[in-house]
């Protein structure tokens, strides 16, 4: 690059930044509030205007518009602090190639279509340009300065899962060659160890089928590892809610207003576009306030229905929408209210209901609009980052289900089945040393029961409720120390982390008992609002650092942020808070 | 003491496995000790260890859930000072089962159960439990040994597939710490430098071996 190249565009990145940096400072509303009002009021100066009267409603009309937008952009800035620059060069840049486009091709179509003589004559359509390229600029830059965090959280998101996702298939892998590996090593050794007493036994007693029955041991056991951990694993991945952390519809939604500003800004210009001229229009006031009143029912209509799905995802507060019902309705019933009646045609009247429908439906998206960018951001962005740690924690939940079937699976092969060898071994010794040929009999016949028992029972997925489960824990964990229980969540049967909580019970006693050497342990669960918090106090010692690190399986499975372990108040207690989020709708199921 | 010759020693067995568990009792008994109670759980056995009073116990380490025959070792021994207690395991050491095991009582006898070649070696080490003389744990040395707790965590890590970065995590340490040890691992267990064979896997079979699952 040359030197002059690279001087000019050093000198273009720092008019670029300036003008980024100098617009974000200002929002743009306001340079299109001068713009529209000195264009409106410079028309009707200038006598285009069909009269003083209309310029000037023209001009409020932008000035109303603009202050609104104004507000709406000020406030949302305030509310989102860490909100990049909204009015970017190229979003600036943009809104106008859109708007031009826009603004010439509909404004072309209707005019031949739509024969409406009082609409868009001569300067009208400065102010109407003016005020839908407002809105325009408003919208595309907010589109573009919020689409892009939304590509950040969504990539964040995306990468996230697909290392879990990763991870839940690698574990899935390692416990399938585990489980083949055992199955040869077990069939092995099943018949190594019985191969010794075997001489024994066909000496002493005559016997000469254990050779067979060995055979069809070892063949079997892996044929019934082959067979049982296929469904078990298809078992664990198809309970798997792999939807909650894609990016789904419903979590767009709770993610607030991100993939929102195209389709408002669309339905607000078209709205503009006809609300208020046909305002300007209306034959008579009474039209003009039944036009209010069905402007007001449909944005209630779309109030209520968006409020119903608001409160099903859990992620807004109802009240901001009533506000925003009230500042959309007061906009829309400004223009009937002043405007006189221009004397219409049947055909005027027959388009303006269908204009009157476009607009409100314009205005029931821009209701939204409103409440979206002000009152509920913040609650949205907190609530979504509920939800999400929700679904992360379902996630991991998953993850540490096939982790611990791989470990049920090993213990179950090497364990259980590796002790009976031991133990048929022991007795097929005892009856060769006794000469008793029964108990050789007896102990072979145990052998053929190996074959018989369902070899992956014990791994099927567990189905217990969450008070079976912690007294289950509490009534185990009581003969070696002192464990109190106290459980306040209503639906035990449906209690979301159910698994977590009854493995960090479990994993917390555990610890208490190990580690911390404590004699009581006190459990208390219950739900909160918004989570399931488990506490767990006992009376040892706090290890030192935590316990982040020493292999805790279950806590590792909890964001950081959602579990301490700290000195209770009352000296000589340690005190284990976890909180697991509950996603709205499980709250809603209680 | 001989025990087998005392004909009425009281033992207690615990082992989560039916079968294995009446196969043990039924071989015990036909030795000539008397076998007072069978426990499939830590309930049970400390309900077994109160009406029974056992004066020795012979324990599985892996319960499954709950306390396991560490834990119930230590509360025995809390219970009754004397008792002489036996653990059987699949598992090179205790720490394979858990890291956070408790240290298991003095005059414990660690028993692999692959090592038990007949029943005269469990009564051997029945005997050597109630020996007075008994110092410490009695264990004959394993693999396991050579290897510190946080070796063994990475170890079971690597075998659980975790990546490098995420045992980082869990650990709160750097990645390159992670790398370290392993290769610290890999040295002990003296494996071979040699591309055509993974050092994960080798690991994860090292671990499997010393947790009784996989033999060489």
């Amino acid at each position: 690059m040359s030197p002059v190249r690279e001087q000019a565009t050093a000198a273009w990145e720092r008019i670029h930044s300036a003008i980024g940096t100098g617009t974000a400072l200002l929002p743009e509303s306001i340079v299109w509030l001068v713009i529209a009002g000195t264009v409106s009021a410079a028309g009707g100066q200038l006598g285009l205007f069909r009269s003083p009267q209309i310029a000037f409603f023209g001009f409020l009309t932008a000035v109303l518009a603009s202050s609104m937008i104004a507000i709406i952009v000020v406030v949302h800035r305030l509310l989102s602090h860490d909100f990049p620059s909204l009015a970017a060069p190229r979003a600036l840049i943009i809104s106008f190639a859109v708007y031009g486009a826009l603004r010439l091709e509909l404004l072309g179509l209707f005019h031949h279509v739509v024969n409406l003589p009082t609409l868009y004559n001569g300067q009208m359509r400065v102010w109407a340009g003016a005020l839908q390229g407002l809105v325009w600029v408003s919208l595309t830059s907010l589109y573009f300065a919020s689409r892009e965090q939304f590509l950040t959280e969504r990539s964040r998101l995306l990468d996230e899962q697909a290392q879990i996702e990763i991870r839940a298939l690698h574990q899935s892998a390692l416990s399938r060659a585990i489980a083949y590996e055992l199955a040869e090593t077990i069939g092995d050794r099943l018949q190594a160890s019985v191969s010794r007493s075997r001489a024994l036994i066909t000496e002493s007693l005559g016997l000469d089928d254990s050779e067979q029955a060995l055979r069809r041991v070892a063949a079997s056991l892996r044929e019934a590892i082959e067979q049982d951990i296929r469904p078990i694993s298809h078992a664990l991945w198809g309970e798997a809610p792999s939807d909650q952390v894609k990016m789904t519809l419903p979590m767009l939604m709770r993610l607030g207003c991100y993939p929102r500003p195209y389709p408002v800004a669309l339905g607000m210009t078209i709205g503009f576009l006809f609300v208020g001229p046909m305002a300007i229009s209306m034959p008579h006031p009474g039209w003009a306030l039944l036009m209010f009143l069905v402007q007001l029912a449909s944005s209630g209509l779309a109030l209520f229905v968006a409020d119903r799905i608001v409160r099903t995802r859990g992620v807004a507060d109802p009240s901001t929408y009533w506000a925003g019902l009230i500042a959309a309705s007061s906009f829309a019933a400004v223009p009937p209210f002043i405007m006189p009646s221009l004397g219409w045609t049947v055909s005027d009247a027959f388009y303006w209901a269908a204009f009157c429908s476009l607009g409100t439906a314009s205005l029931m998206v821009s209701t939204s609009m409103i409440t979206g960018l002000t009152g509920t951001r913040t609650k949205v962005l907190a609530r979504a980052m509920y939800s999400l740690t929700g679904a992360e924690v379902t996630q991991r939940v998953r993850a540490r289900k096939l982790a611990e079937a791989s470990r049920l699976l090993a213990r179950h092969l090497h364990s259980s089945l590796q002790g009976r060898l031991m133990a048929i071994t022991l007795e097929l010794e005892r009856a060769a040393d006794q000469n008793n040929r029964e108990g050789a009999l007896e102990a072979l016949h145990r052998l053929d029961e190996l074959l018989e028992t369902p070899l992956l029972g014990a791994l099927q997925p567990n189905t217990t409720h969450l008070d079976t489960g912690l007294e289950g824990i509490v009534r185990e964990w009581s003969a070696v120390v002192d464990v109190q229980l106290t459980l306040e969540v209503e639906d035990r049967e449906h209690c979301p982390h159910c698994e977590q909580i009854l493995g960090i019970a479990e994993e917390a006693i555990a610890n208490a008992v190990r580690h911390a050497r404590a004699t009581t342990v006190e459990i208390d669960v219950r739900q909160v609002e918004d989570a399931i918090v488990v506490r767990v106090v006992n009376d040892g010692e706090i290890p030192a650092g935590g316990l982040a690190g020493l292999g805790s399986r279950w806590l590792d499975s909890v964001s950081p942020a959602n579990w301490s372990l700290k000195p209770a108040a009352d000296a000589g207690h340690v005190v284990l808070e976890v909180r697991l989020p509950v996603l709205a709708w499980e709250a809603n199921r209680r | 003491m001989d025990v087998t010759a005392s004909g009425a020693l009281r033992i207690m067995v615990v082992e989560d496995d039916g079968l294995t568990r009446s196969s043990l009792a039924s071989a015990l008994r036909l030795q000539g000790f008397n076998v007072v109670g069978e426990a499939a759980s830590a309930s049970e056995a400390m309900h077994v260890a109160r009406t029974g009073n056992p004066e020795a116990a012979v324990l599985d380490l892996d319960l499954g859930a709950g306390p396991n025959g560490a834990d119930i070792a230590l509360a025995l021994r809390r219970q009754n000072p004397g008792i002489g207690i036996v653990v059987l395991t699949t598992y090179d050491s205790p720490r394979l089962l858990s890291l956070q095991a408790p240290d298991l009582p003095p005059r414990t006898v660690f028993m692999r159960k692959r090592d038990v070649k007949s029943i005269a070696d469990l009564t051997r080490a029945l005997r050597t439990s109630m020996e007075p003389r008994t110092r410490g744990v009695i264990a004959s040395p394993g693999m396991a040994e050579q290897f510190t707790d946080a070796q063994l965590a990475i170890m079971r890590s690597v075998a659980e597939g975790l990546t490098n970065a995420e045992i980082a995590r869990r650990r709160q340490v750097s990645e390159r710490a992670v790398e370290q040890m392993m290769r610290r691992i890999a040295q002990r267990l003296e494996l071979p430098a040699d591309s055509t064979f993974n050092q994960r896997v080798q690991l994860t079979r090292a671990y499997l071996e010393m947790t009784g699952n996989v033999t060489r």
